[in-house]
Order: structure tokens, then sequence, then C-alpha cells
């Protein structure tokens, strides 16, 4: 009788499969502590990243209708920087409105740097798009599939494109971030077999014609794109734009399904163990409901069947064991002395 | 009367420190000579012989404990010293030697009188009451409460730990933002800068920082010139580009064939000449325009040797390029121009909020010494007053304080009417100050002790007239244990070298007569095999030590658990220590650590109250609910979701028919809420406890009375913040969930300290202590815990002849930036650190009375504290052999592993221990033989059928071992690989997809587990459950669980029986096939196929399951049954209209 999602977004599958017990009281009983009120001095991200993210999609997608990607490269610039004057008012100015007349100096100063990072970012990406040929497909694109994961396994899968472009068969999908996120990680192989990083494997499965579970790297890739106030970052510039056009290999490509497969298992089994990275557990909303810290159920579910593959899957590497049965015999080996370093 | 005790090594020095009353002394007291009973025989001293009355003392402890004893032992002496002056006999305590003694030199004085002596003691017992023995803190609230308008300070302000002036931060620093950031914006410039740079939860927390009363007032306006780095570093930088110059004489050495080594080294030199005579602004500059030097400083990694250098040359050769690889990256992140900013910008915050605080009588500890510091620098009429009342002024653990500590005694012990502003330039009054300490024992770097500032003002008292004495005679270790720890600290080998970071080592010298027998201190080498990772290595250690400790309580020794302690550098991976002592049973308690919050049994009480404090939080309400105080399962949670339920309990009606649980939980938390609502917090949180079960659930579990304990700590904490820092039940729960609430470290005492229990605690924790045994695990821990300070973005900086400044850390640590006095401060740290981790074994080693185990493990590349060891001739790399003695005898060395141990020694059951509970089990089957239970077991219709006795125990009867209990009670016999099998096939089949390629992954863990509980082979369970469940996916009964339109596995039936007992039992498979129709399923693994046998055998059981299922479900006739024989791949009907056993109908519809 659980209120188990009958779709699944790339993030929920994330959380699951990093968190499998959070994504229970978030996605399945659907406890969420409301957002606290924001104090004047602050403005939550996650409206920000909407704000901006309507932002590029209402001017691109300006673009497209006036056919601006087909003209000179200067033009296209020139032209989005004037859509950029309106459009940053109607979105961002807007939000970030309601904070100026508490602080101004503050959102002022917050709203210049904003509006120069997006103009920067908008500057490099159509002079990417224009370098390489793009034209674009579709903005905002919602998508649904059920994913064939082999075994008899399906997993319905849904998610929003922020762009779809396209270039002689070749086509991209792109997702704008704001947030701080390590775009590099999103793309790691063992990050995505080992079912932290799923959103832009999934994209690129979605984004696959029907019937065509393997593209190959020439036809599909995902893009992530990044904007942000990069000027505060010291050190190196973090990447603004990563690219994934696929598994280098079959096996990671079937290391990859087997993940989901897992993760689907965990679902039809209403099995969602606990995680055990007191690293995240600091941050967790959830911490007080979770036993994590209460030894029996630890070891109880250490020793779980249900679990098991899941446990597993964390083990998974890029290159070597991409597959449990990989994971399993590595297992069975003799450890090597790995003390810690200093 | 007894004679005066004997005489030890040292005995000069403590008539000294007990009878020169004329004179400042400072002692040097290493570990286990008797410091304590040395102050109070001082003050004893001074006291009877008329020198000062008693409420003219004032002796500063270090910690509240050490108050409280040094109080008892002051009130002890002096009972006893009055008992033995007036002719009475003393009693036996511990306090008599010190009052004896004390006599006996005042009745070698001219014109003794022991009635006069008398009549002083009494008179100081009549005053006990005004004698001020404090620790730092304490002798700072009375200072200022006692001048509050020259400290300016409200006369009633309270001390505040910490969590009301947090609240008045978070109070203040909007209104600053408001100010600042506002239409007006009076530094816009400024803001503009820094907001470019940083966000302004960085601002906040500098702010926050900044406004501690840690940082003088004086270093916030106007903005102070930083250091130069060049001269901060300036004896780093040229003994590096000595060695880099010295380096590159040897470039034929050091760059053979076409290595680029030796240009690597010149670009490091240049960058180091740049840093030395333009700074961080010549370094800058030629960063910003790139080449050689900046590409090279970019580099993660320092350049290297090569492999064809000379070992020799090539060590010394790396370890310089890495110094100047590391200083040069280092200073790269200093940025005094943001730094700069972001003080400037928030020094108006600080400053304000200081006042505010003042001004609502909020004294913080940090403030406490800051202010009765500047108290007595500024009003030298007041330090008048003061050193008025305290004519004798002792001074323990001087080693571990403040050094605005220093500053204040350094005042107090001034002459009278001295007017000196600074402290180390104050003329001091002989005999009014009396310093012990150590400094060989100095391991609170990361609380502010400064070995350096220990130094100076030692050697102020010193160079004032003071005069230093060592004591050194050891009363609590017997002589090995001495010898071993002089052995490491002084021998040739030895990582003690004195310096500016590390005092010289004092050899102690033992006065325990020496014992007979194996050398008191142990190495033990950890069996490689058994160590092949960190986590193996700590787990087989928790495994030994456990072993041991039961060992030795069960044997002649008369050792009680509470002889045992255990230290640690910290208190992280315990889990693995643990594990083993409670497999053992062996009682232990946990001093000190973070993990407190994180108790199950806390965190259980935690989720009530914030149900309680926050009614509209529905994370709160889940915690709960989740909690043995709720007690609702995740089920029943998840059938609440999907029906919509709402998550904030004062809406939430859950359905009582329906969600039961919930409905219990939810009225029970409404009740409690009713009933506290009128009630003052403090009394409200007590009332939660008792009525929440929480402290029976906590008795009831292992380690019950500590859960209590702690529960009990929880509930004294809360009602104290509630009382004392006057918060509502809602700012408690904030204060303590955010670990505001400083006193919630470590596990809670038990109140009943005599229980015998082995402790467990950190090497901090453990200062001060003794016990008979003590064990030093973890030794190869390559990291060591740090406890720096270097959690603030703001702290205050002491730099050795560059002044005070504030240092500024900002950013993660992969793209921080720092100011130059930060990263002085966090360099010097790194090495302070390296010094007192030598130091925190010295502490750890002098707390054994008898016997002192260390931990060790086998290792090329050995942890710093085991490199330690090689002074005692242990090579990690080659350990020496079992049973070999090292250090001159005094040390023994052994190889330990946890597969020399027996299953006793591990917890798991030995054979007698197995015997008593077959014959338990058999005795409870026979009981049960002679009763009639409430709840039968289907699978036992068929043996009742062939025992008309009653109903049986079929448990060890059955061959097909469908249920796990049945293993768990049966004794291992023939059958044991047939219900291991059966467990086994069961288990996997519980959750198999219906593809065949799955089932290998279930088979192996299933039939590990299973094994592993009947004590078989797993290899023999899987290869036999293999055999069962590939004839199983290869028949047409597998192919039916694939075309099922729904399948319901592991059913639980409750079914009344007509006879008024009740059925129960788990029906495998409830199946719907593609028809409609469904069936009862029940998979057996017999070795036989004989259909009728089988019936025979499990008609009655699953007939009954049909039953049960019409019933439930209200079906005219009950679904068809099959027994699904796996091996055979074959369904065996069964007919449940012909079953013995009859259920009652079921109700009628409406």
């Amino acid at each position: 009788g659980a209120s188990m999602p009958s779709v699944h977004s790339p993030s929920s599958l994330e959380e699951l499969g990093t968190r499998p017990l959070r994504y229970f009281f978030r996605d399945v009983l659907h406890v969420e502590r409301p957002e606290p009120e924001p104090g004047p001095d602050h403005l939550a991200p996650r409206l920000l990243g909407t704000a901006v993210h309507q932002l590029l999609h209402d001017l691109y997608a300006q673009l497209a209708r006036e056919q601006a990607f087909e003209q000179e490269p200067a033009a296209l610039q020139a032209r989005a920087a004037a859509l950029l004057q309106t459009r940053w008012e109607s979105w961002v100015a807007a939000l970030i409105g309601r904070h100026i007349l508490r602080l101004p100096f503050l959102w002022r100063e917050e709203a210049r740097r904003w509006k120069r990072a997006i103009s920067t970012f908008i500057a490099a990406d159509l002079a990417t798009i224009a370098d390489e040929g793009w034209q674009p497909v579709d903005f905002e694109l919602h998508v649904q599939r059920a994913l064939e994961l082999g075994h008899g396994t399906v997993l319905p899968v849904r998610g929003i494109f922020d762009r779809l472009l396209q270039q002689r068969g070749r086509r991209c999908v792109g997702d704008y971030k704001t947030g701080r996120a390590d775009l590099k990680s999103r793309v790691g192989v063992t990050n995505m077999l080992r079912g932290i990083a799923l959103q832009v494997p999934l994209y690129r499965m979605l984004a696959a014609a029907p019937g065509t579970d393997h593209p190959s790297d020439e036809e599909l890739q995902v893009e992530l794109l990044r904007i942000g106030l990069t000027d505060r970052e010291a050190g190196e510039a973090p990447a603004r734009r990563v690219l994934f056009a696929g598994f280098d290999a079959t096996a990671q490509d079937d290391g990859f399904r087997e993940t989901l497969r897992v993760l689907a298992s965990l679902l039809r089994a209403g099995c969602f163990p606990l995680h055990h990275d007191g690293r995240i557990c600091d941050h967790c909303d959830y911490a007080l409901a979770c036993r994590t810290n209460h030894v029996p159920t630890r070891e109880r579910e250490a020793h779980a069947v249900d679990g098991a593959d899941f446990r597993d899957i964390k083990a998974k590497t890029a290159t070597k064991e991409t597959l449990l049965a990989g994971v399993r015999a590595a297992a069975a080996r003799p450890p090597a002395g790995d003390e810690e370093t200093p | 009367m007894s004679a005066a005790p004997l005489p030890v090594a040292d005995q000069a020095g403590r008539d000294r420190a007990a009878t020169d009353l004329g004179s400042n002394l400072v002692v040097i007291a290493g570990a286990g000579t008797g410091k304590t009973s040395l102050l109070i025989e001082r003050a004893l001293t001074a006291i009877a012989g008329g020198h000062i009355r008693i409420e003219q003392l004032a002796a500063i402890t270090f910690t509240e404990k050490a108050t409280a004893e040094m109080k008892t032992r002051l009130a002890g002496s002096l009972e006893e010293l009055w008992t033995i002056a007036g002719g009475g006999t003393p009693s036996a305590g511990g306090d008599v030697r010190v009052a004896r003694s004390v006599f006996h030199r005042l009745a070698d004085r001219p014109g003794f009188d022991a009635q006069e002596v008398a009549d002083r003691v009494q008179e100081a017992l009549h005053h006990l009451d005004r004698v001020a023995v404090r620790n730092i803190h304490g002798l700072c609230a009375d200072l200022l409460r006692a001048f509050p308008r020259a400290s300016g300070v409200d006369p009633g302000f309270s001390v505040d730990p910490g969590e009301a002036y947090a609240a008045l931060l978070d109070e203040q620093w909007p209104r600053f933002l408001a100010a600042e950031l506002g239409e007006e914006a009076p530094r816009s410039d400024l803001w503009a800068r820094l907001l470019a740079r940083v966000d302004l939860n960085t601002v906040a927390t500098v702010g926050r920082d900044l406004a501690r009363f840690a940082i003088p007032l004086a270093l916030l306006t106007p903005r102070s010139a930083p250091p130069p780095p060049g001269e901060l570093f300036r004896a780093e930088i040229d003994q590096l580009i000595a060695d880099l110059d010295a380096l590159l004489q040897r470039r034929e050495e050091i760059n053979p064939g076409r290595s680029t080594f030796a240009t690597a080294l010149e670009e490091l030199g240049e960058g180091l000449t740049l840093l030395r005579d333009g700074g961080t602004a010549g370094l800058d500059t030629t960063l910003a325009a790139g080449g050689a030097v900046a590409r090279r400083i970019g580099m993660k990694s320092a350049p290297r040797p090569s492999s064809k250098v000379a070992s020799d040359v090539a060590g010394p050769a790396r370890r310089t390029a890495a110094a100047a690889h590391e200083l040069l990256r280092a200073c790269a992140t200093i940025d005094e121009d943001l730094t700069g900013d972001l003080l400037e910008a928030v020094a108006p915050f600080a400053r304000h909020a200081r006042e505010m605080a003042l001004a609502r009588g909020l004294v913080t500890f940090d403030a406490l010494l800051h202010l009765t510091r500047d108290l007595l620098r500024d009003n030298p009429e007041v330090r008048d007053a003061i050193r008025s009342r305290y004519r004798l002024l002792l001074v323990d653990e001087f080693q571990d304080t403040d050094p605005v500590q220093y500053e204040i005694v350094l005042f107090l012990a001034e002459v009278d009417g001295g007017r000196s502003v600074d402290s180390y330039r104050a003329e001091l009054a002989p005999g009014r100050l009396f310093i012990v300490g150590d400094p060989k024992q100095s391991i609170y770097r990361f609380r502010g002790a400064d070995h350096a500032e220990f130094e100076r003002a030692t050697q102020r008292v010193l160079t004032a007239g003071g005069t230093a004495l060592d004591l050194v005679a050891n009363f609590r270790s017997v002589p090995g244990v001495i010898d071993a720890i002089n052995a490491l600290f002084t021998g040739p080998d030895t990582v003690w070298t004195a310096g500016p970071r590390q005092p010289p080592y004092v050899p102690l010298i033992g006065t325990r007569p020496a014992a007979e027998g194996d050398p008191p201190v142990e190495i033990w080498t950890v069996d490689p095999e058994a160590a092949r990772n960190a986590a193996s290595r700590r787990k087989a250690e928790g495994q030994i030590i456990a072993a041991e400790i039961a060992a030795a309580v069960a044997g002649p020794g008369g050792f009680a658990y509470g002889d045992f302690s255990i230290v640690f550098g910290a208190l992280i991976n315990l889990a693995a220590y643990l594990r083993p002592l409670r497999d053992l049973r062996i009682p232990f308690v946990i001093e000190g650590g973070h993990g407190f919050l994180q108790r199950p049994e806390v965190q259980a009480f935690r989720a009530l109250l914030s149900a309680l404090a926050r009614p509209g939080d529905p994370i709160a309400f889940l915690a709960f609910l989740r909690s043995p105080a709720g007690a609702v399962t995740d089920v029943e949670l998840a059938a609440y979701a999907a029906e919509h339920g709402t998550w904030t309990w004062q809406e939430a009606r859950p359905d009582a028919s329906r969600f039961p649980g919930l409905a219990r939980a939810r009225e029970r938390l409404a009740r409690l809420h009713d009933e506290i609502r009128s009630l003052p917090v403090d009394t409200a949180v007590h009332r939660i406890l008792s009525r929440s079960d929480l402290l029976t659930l906590s008795a009831g579990t292992f380690e019950g009375a500590q859960g209590v304990a702690n529960l009990r700590r929880l509930a004294g904490t809360a009602a104290r913040l509630a009382r004392d820092g006057g918060l509502s039940l809602h700012q408690v729960v904030e204060t303590i969930d955010t670990g505001r609430a400083p006193e919630l470290e470590g596990e809670a005492s038990i109140e009943d300290e005599g229980r015998d229990a082995v402790q467990i605690l950190t090497i901090h924790k453990a200062k001060g202590l003794e016990n008979r045994v003590v064990i030093i695990p973890d030794l190869a821990r390559q990291k060591p815990a740090r406890r720096s300070d270097r959690r603030r973005a703001a702290t205050l900086v002491r730099t050795s002849g560059h002044g005070q400044h504030v240092g500024v850390q900002i950013g993660r640590k992969s793209d921080h930036r720092v100011n130059a006095a930060r990263l002085w401060l966090e360099r010097e740290n790194r090495r302070h650190e390296e010094a007192e981790r030598v130091r925190l074994l010295y502490v750890a080693l002098t707390r054994a009375a008898d016997r002192a185990i260390v931990l060790a493990a086998g290792s090329r590349r050995p942890a710093p504290l085991i490199q330690a060891l090689r002074a005692w001739g242990y090579d990690s790399a080659a350990p020496p052999d079992d049973g070999a003695l090292l250090a001159g005898g005094c040390v023994r060395h052994r190889y330990v592993s946890p597969r020399r141990l027996s299953p006793a020694e591990t917890g798991e059951p030995a054979a007698a221990v197995g015997a008593a509970v077959s014959a338990w089990n058999a005795a409870v089957s026979a009981a049960h033989r002679q009763s009639r239970r409430p709840l039968r077991s289907p699978s036992s219709l068929h043996d009742e059928a062939s025992t008309p006795a009653g109903h049986h125990d079929s448990a060890s009867r059955h061959q097909d071992g469908s249920r796990e209990d049945r293993v768990q009670q049966a004794t291992p016999d023939a059958g044991a690989l047939g219900r291991c099998t059966g467990i086994c096939v069961h288990r996997v089949l519980e959750t198999w997809d219906g593809e065949a390629n799955t089932l290998p992954m279930r088979l192996a863990q299933a039939a590990r587990q299973a094994a592993a509980r009947a004590g078989i082979d797993e290899a023999q369970v899987e290869q036999e459950a293999r055999r069962v469940l590939s004839a199983f996916v290869t028949s047409p009964l597998a192919e039916r669980f694939r075309q099922a339109h729904r399948v319901i596995r592991e059913l639980p039936v409750l079914a009344p029986a007509a006879d008024g007992s009740t059925w129960t039992g788990t029906i495998d498979l409830l199946l719907e096939d593609p028809d409609g129709n469904w069936f009862v399923i029940d998979h057996k693994t017999d070795r036989t196929s004989d259909p009728s046998t089988l019936r025979d055998r499990h008609g009655e059981q699953l007939s009954l399951y049909a039953l049960a299922v019409a019933q439930a479900l209200g079906l005219s006739e009950p679904p068809r049954a099959e027994i699904w024989h796996l091996r055979s791949g074959r369904a065996i009907p069964v007919d449940p209209t012909r079953a013995r056993v009859a259920l009652p109908p079921p109700p009628a519809p409406g």
C-alpha cells in the first residue's frame, strides 16, 4: 500500500542510489520540512536557479523563434545581449527585487554580479554553438520513457531537458547548473556505476530514439553547463562545460544498466537501506529520524540479503569491476595491505 | 604517633616546596609525583604555621573536578591536622600522610606550640567556606563581581557557556547588515570590494569569530598593518635558500643524465628570494606574469630527484624541495587585501556585539579571562585590593592554561603597590606565588596552551627571584613501568628532542617496590595476516584486548574490569573496539568524545523533545514515530503516506482501526503536549522523560545503565539551559541539536561510581587519572586526530617577535585564502602538534600503575607513534621475536593474533555452553509438550497426527527446514544440511525476480548466512541449494511464476482456531494466475518426491493456510493449494476441504 512513485526523475533516483532511506522519507512518505522563510540577506539557491533557468529558456527560445541562430555570430550575440536586458527584468530582477527593498545595496551588488555572470555565460555558450554548428531543436523539453534495463526490468523515468540541439544527425542534450556542484564528478563513470551520478547517462537514454538503446558517440551527447559566480572562487577555475557522449566500453554500459536494475529492485522490494557516511549524515535533515547509530540495526542491515546488491554496487569501478560479479570476485581475492596513508 | 614517611629521591625539593614560604617557586612535577598532595601540604603549612589565614589563600585548578578534589582534600587534611595537633588519633585516610608531614615539620620549629597550631587549624576549618579554590574562570568571575564598575560588567552578570551570546549574535547580525547594506550603505566601496570576492555567509562567519572576547579590541581598530611574510617566515626562508644553494653546489650528483631537478631547485630558490625580498606582492606579481617560477609553484607536486641519485643525497634533496615548494604554495594563498577588507567590514559588528553582551549581563568564558586581565592591568588600585586579600597563590597545571591566565597570575603576584602595565615586567612579591606544572604533560594546544608562553611565564618568575624545583619521585607506577618510560624518552633513538616546542625530558624515579615476574610493559604486534588494513587491524586489536581483559578478570591476579583503562588519541573508529567488549559481555564506560548526541537513546529523547517543541515540523514527528517511544513500523508509515496522511501531528488524525500504532503514538504526543503546556520548561523536560518510557526501554537493553545515565544527563542539560539560559523548549532543542551545549560530550557518568567497568577514554581525559592496567591501542594510526582551533575563520595569533594579530582563513581547503598571520599560526600549530604527539604518549604511559600495553603493527612505513617505539628497540619493519625482551629487559614484545583466540575468547559459544543451550532447549520443548501453547504452527500438524499425545515441537524432526527458527533450535544432526538448504532456497525465492541468471547472485549470500547459523560448510549448502534451484528454474513451476498476474510472498498468517488457540505461520507464495485463480503455495525441498508422502507431511499445513486466506478475505471457498516440490519441479495439489483442522467461519459482511 506504499505510495511509491510510478515514474522516477533522475534526481530522485540519484537520491535512491546515494541515500535510500532518505528517498523513503522524502519520496515515499513525502515527509519534507518546509523551507524556512529566508532572511533579508539570503535568497534560496533553488529560487535563484529556477529564475535563471527561466530566463535562459525564454531568451534562447526567443532567439530560436527569430531564427537568430542562423545569423552571423556577431548578430546573434548582439541580439542575445539586447534580449538579456528585458528577460533579466522579467525573471531574475523580479525575484531579487523583493529583497532589494530591505538591503538595497547588497542586492543591487548581487544582481549586478549575477547579470554579469549570465551575460558571460550566454556569450561563451553562443560562441560554442556557432563554432560547432549546432541548431536548437527545443527548449524545456519534457521527456518520459520506460527504460528497458534488461532481464525484464523496465523503469519509467522522466526528465526535463533544458535544451536539445542538433547538427547533421547529431544531437546534444543540454542542462544548466547554477549551483556549486562539481560538474566533472557528474560525468564520472565510477559515480554513475555506483548509483551516485545518474542524471547524465539517464538523459542520454531518455534522448535515444525508441528502439535505439545504444546510440553511438557520434549521435548523441549530453552537456552540463555551469552558470555561476565564479569570480568568488580562488584557485583553479571550475569547469564551465562538461560533455558525456556515452560509455567507453560495453561493460560500463552493462554495469550502468545493472545498477539501475538494482535500484529498481530496491523499489520493488520496498527496501531502503541505511547510508553510513557520517559526512553526509552531519548535513542531513532526516538524521534524527534515521537509526544509523543503532548498532543492532546496522548489524542487521550489513548482513541483510535484500540490500546486498545495493551495498556491492558501491564497490564498482569504471574499469575492472563494472558488474556485481566482478565486485564479488574482487572481494573474494585476498586484500592488499592498505593501511591509511599520511 | 607513627614516624614521618621515608624520604624519597627528591625529598629536599619537596621539603622546600612545602616549607619555603618566603620564595616564589616553580615546581616541575613529573607524572605521578604527588603534586596535589604537595599543593595541599604547602597550603597547610602556611595556614597552620600562621603565615596566612585560610581566606588569604587562592588556589587555581584546571578543571571543576580538580577543584572539587582539592577542596575535599584540603578539608580532610585540615581535619586530620587538627586531630593530630590536639593529640587525638587521626583516621587511616589518605590525607593523614600530608597532615602528619606538616605537623612533623612544624614541630621541628623553635617555639612550637601544638595548641596554637590546633587553634589556627580550627579557625581555618570554621572559615573553610571562604577559601578561594577555583578554576581560573571561577576566580575571574569572583574578581569581576567584586569590581563591577572597574571591569565594566553588570554586577549580576551570568556566566554564559556560549549559547546566550550566540543567540545575541544571531539577533544583531541582521541589524548590522541593515545598517551597512541598506540604502545609505556608508561604506559602499569596502562592501563592493568584499562582496565581489566572498559571499555573505563567509563575512558572517568571520564576524562571529571576531566578536569573541579572545581577540583583543585593540586589534579591531584601526586596520593594523599585517606582518610581512618575508619577515614572519624569515628564518625558514633563509634556511631553505641555504639548503637549496648547498644542493645546487652538488649539481652533478643531484642532476644525473637529463634530469631537470636542479632547474626545479633553482626556480624554488628564486621564488623564495622573491618572497623574502618582496613579500607576497613580489610573489603575486611573479605568479600573475607566468613563467617558470609561477609554473613551478602552480604544480601540485614538489619536484623529486631522479631514482639514479644516491640515496644519501636524494633524501635530503627531496625533503628540501618539498619544504620549499610547500612554503611557496602556502604563501601563494596569502591575500592580505581581502582578509584586511573582511576584518575592517565586520569589526564594528564585533565591537557592538561585545558591548551588547556586557550591557545584558552576559559574560562568556573568553570574556571572563580577558576582562579580568584588563581589570588588573588597567586598575592598579584594584590590584592592590585583591593582593591584600590573597597572600598565597597556588596554581596547578600551569603548562596547560591559556596565556592570558599567565598575565592574570603575574599581576596578582606583583609586589604590593606595584604599578606595572605589562605583567611580564611586574616585580613579584616573594613567597606569594607557587606554581605547579609539567611541560612534559602539556597536551592542550588546541585550547590555547602554548609551550613558548609557559616558558616565558616561568622564566619571568625565576628571573624575578623565584626558584625552580623538579619533582621526579613517582608514587604511582611500579619501577618496571618507570624504567620503560624513561628508556623510551631518553634512549639514543628517542623522538623526544628538547627545543623551542619541547621541554627537556627529566627522568622519573620509581618509589614503589619492584614486582617480580614479567616486565610490566608490553608491545603487542598484531598478526599482519589479521591486520591487512586499518579496519581489520582495529578489529583484531579490539578482539585481542577484549580477550585479554576477560582472561585477566577471570584469572588469579585479582583484576576487576574497573582496573583497565583503554586510552585513545581520539575517540574515533571506536566501533571496532566496542564490539568485542560487547561480545564478551565486558562492561565499559566511555568518557569524552562527540558521540553522545548520536547515542540511540539520546537520539530517541531528542526526537521526542523536537516533536513537542516544534509541532509543525514533520521530520521531528517522523523521528518520534520511528523512535522506540513512538514505535510505529515503516510499513504502517508507508500505508499512511499512501493515504496522503499529514505529517504535522497537531493536524494528523490517523484512523485508529487502520493505523493503530500511528494513532496511539500521536495521541500520546498530544497528551504529553497538554500536560507540559503550563509547566516551566526545566520541569517540563523532566516530565517528558519520565512519561516517555524511554528510561524503562533503555534500562532493558545491553549497557542499560549507561543509557539511563545518558538520558538523565540530557534531561539535566536541557533543564539547565532552560533555567539558566532562559531558553524556550524550542531554543533548548536548537541549542542541543547544533552542538552548542558543551557539557554534552562523552557518555554520562553512571551514578553508581563504584560500577566495575572498563574505562574507555581519550588521553586528554585520562590526564590526572591512573589505573592498574593501561592499554594504548591504535598506535598504527597514521593521521593524528587534529584538535587545534582550525575551524575558526578568525583567531588571535601571538607571533614570536612580530606582535599579536588577527589570523583569518576563508574558503575550503582546496581554494582557501589566508593572511600571513594565520598561515604562520597554522604552520606553528603543526610543529607544536608534532611535539605534543610525543607528549601524549608520555601522558598515556604514565597513567599505568602496574601494567601498560601498547598495540603496534608491523609496517615498512610506520606511523609516527610507532616510530617512537624505536627507542625501545622496536623496529616495525622487522618486529622482534615473540617474547623478546626489549629496552634492556623492561619491555616484552609479543605477537598477538585473534586467530589464536578460542571461541570463548571471541564471544562464540564454547562446546560446554552449546551443550547447556541444547539442554535448555530440550527442557523448554518438554515443557511445551506438557502445555497447550496459545500460538500453534501449522507445520506441527503432521507431528501431532503421528504423535497423538499432544502438540509436539516438531523442530528437530522436519527434513525440509522451511523456517529459520527450526535451525536455531535444532542441535546439529544429519538433517542440518537439508534444513539449511531449505532455508537458503526460501531466502532466494523470497526476492527472486523470475530471471534465471539472478539466482546465483542471491544464492551465495543466502548459503553463507544459513550455513553460518547452523555451523556447517557453506559450500555444501550452496551446492545443494544450487541443485534444487537449477531443477526449479527450468521447470513449469518457474514459468507459472513468471506468468503470474500477481504474487505475494512471505505472507504472515494469524488465524484463530476453533478450539480457542491461534495458528501462526507464513505462506511462501500466494499467486494469482492470468485467469484470476488464486493459489496458496508452499515451497518444499524434501528429498522424496512421492506425492502421497509429501501430502501426508505438508497437506494439513497447506490446507490451513488456504482456509486462513479464505477466512481473511471472506471467500466462500478456499483458494487452491499446492505443494511446489522444487527438486522435481512438480506441483502437488492439496485439497483444503479435507483438512482435519477447522477455522471459525468468516465474519458476515458488514
